[in-house]
């Protein structure tokens, strides 16, 4: 059933990944600069697009198209899911620092945790407004 | 049928005392369960746990440096929401629901900003020389693009170290969202990882 937090959540979170990519496309340093209170903006740590580093770092982006695509996806809230991608985030957070710092792993942990997250992050704000039974 | 303890002798279910030895019989009790359902669980209090949140998130997103966490998906946010969500799962040890994490992270969202809002005025002052710099090259930047009008003007008025009602309101409001998105999530997760929760109220 689409409630109307879906339809919101869904809208909101488009709008924030096009944001991600029309950062670079635009050259909008507003759009630099809001994202610049949550992440890192390593140009060295960040996918481009032509030619311009993403207004947020690889693990971030990943989390969020991970995260719009289980809001498109409809995907239903796994706990054991969601705790495998927590703790794999960690382990691939302390190994970087240790051993490889490897952009795939990055993407894959942070695109597990997108994917995992949402589907809760959706129900939880349902309830919230009273949406949910 | 049961038999006599004391003489063997079988006896009527409902007998009271054997009618051979006249030893009593020992009734078998057996406990029926309650029928009276359990009541509803008792009011949860969002306040405090949010305002412990608030504290928390909102100190450590304001200090120079440490605020640094932030960079790290809003570390320090998401752990203000978690934090909010541990205290407030204490209240009820049967478990929240998904929703009541969403609302103490919204919650404990409102109080860091206003928490990180006010630390900045100081903060501000402290680091007026370092603002100074940043607005020469503000300055500099706005030349290079080419931007005239309201704009220049408040993006001007953003980087003095002056500390003005714009700067404040323009602070504020953008705490507001982002510590109140991220916060909520760090609440809802939090319950959702712990998996002590229990199925929302239905509200009419």
């Amino acid at each position: 059933m689409k409630t109307k937090t879906y339809v919101a959540l869904l809208a909101g979170s488009t709008l924030w990944c096009a944001s991600i990519l029309l950062g670079p496309i635009t050259g909008s340093s507003a759009i630099y600069s809001f994202f610049a209170m949550i992440c890192h903006q390593d140009p060295s740590r960040s996918w481009q697009l032509l030619g311009e580093p993403l207004p947020v770092c690889i693990r971030c982006t990943s989390i969020y198209f991970g995260f719009l695509a289980a809001l498109w996806l409809r995907l239903s809230p796994k706990t054991r899911w969601l705790r495998i991608a927590v703790v794999f985030m960690l382990c691939e957070f302390v190994f970087a620092r240790v051993l490889l710092d490897a952009a795939l792993l990055r993407s894959l942990s942070g695109i597990l945790f997108g994917i995992t997250a949402a589907p809760f992050v959706r129900k939880g704000i349902e309830e919230m407004n009273g949406e949910s039974m | 049928m049961n038999p006599c303890k004391q003489c063997g002798e079988e006896l009527p279910d409902e007998a009271r005392f054997c009618y051979r030895c006249g030893t009593p019989v020992e009734q078998e009790t057996v406990e029926k369960p309650s029928t009276v359902p359990a009541g509803p669980p008792p009011p949860l209090e969002f306040i405090q746990p949010a305002l412990a949140g608030g504290m928390f998130l909102g100190i450590l997103s304001s200090v120079p440096f440490i605020s640094a966490g932030n960079c790290l998906c809003c570390a320090w946010v998401v752990g203000g929401g978690a934090l909010a969500t541990l205290l407030l799962t204490k209240q009820r040890p049967s478990g929240v629901a998904l929703g009541d994490g969403a609302f103490v992270g919204v919650l404990s969202g409102l109080f860091g900003s206003v928490v990180a809002t006010l630390i900045s005025i100081p903060v501000r002052i402290l680091s007026a020389r370092f603002f100074a710099s940043q607005q020469q090259a503000m300055e500099d930047a706005l030349r290079q693009l080419g931007l005239e009008g309201p704009i220049r003007d408040l993006a001007l008025r953003l980087a003095s170290p002056e500390i003005s009602a714009t700067t404040l309101l323009f602070t504020f409001f953008m705490n507001l969202l982002v510590y109140s998105l991220f916060a909520m999530i760090g609440g809802i997760l939090t319950v959702a990882i712990l998996e002590k929760r229990r199925q929302a109220p239905v509200r009419r």
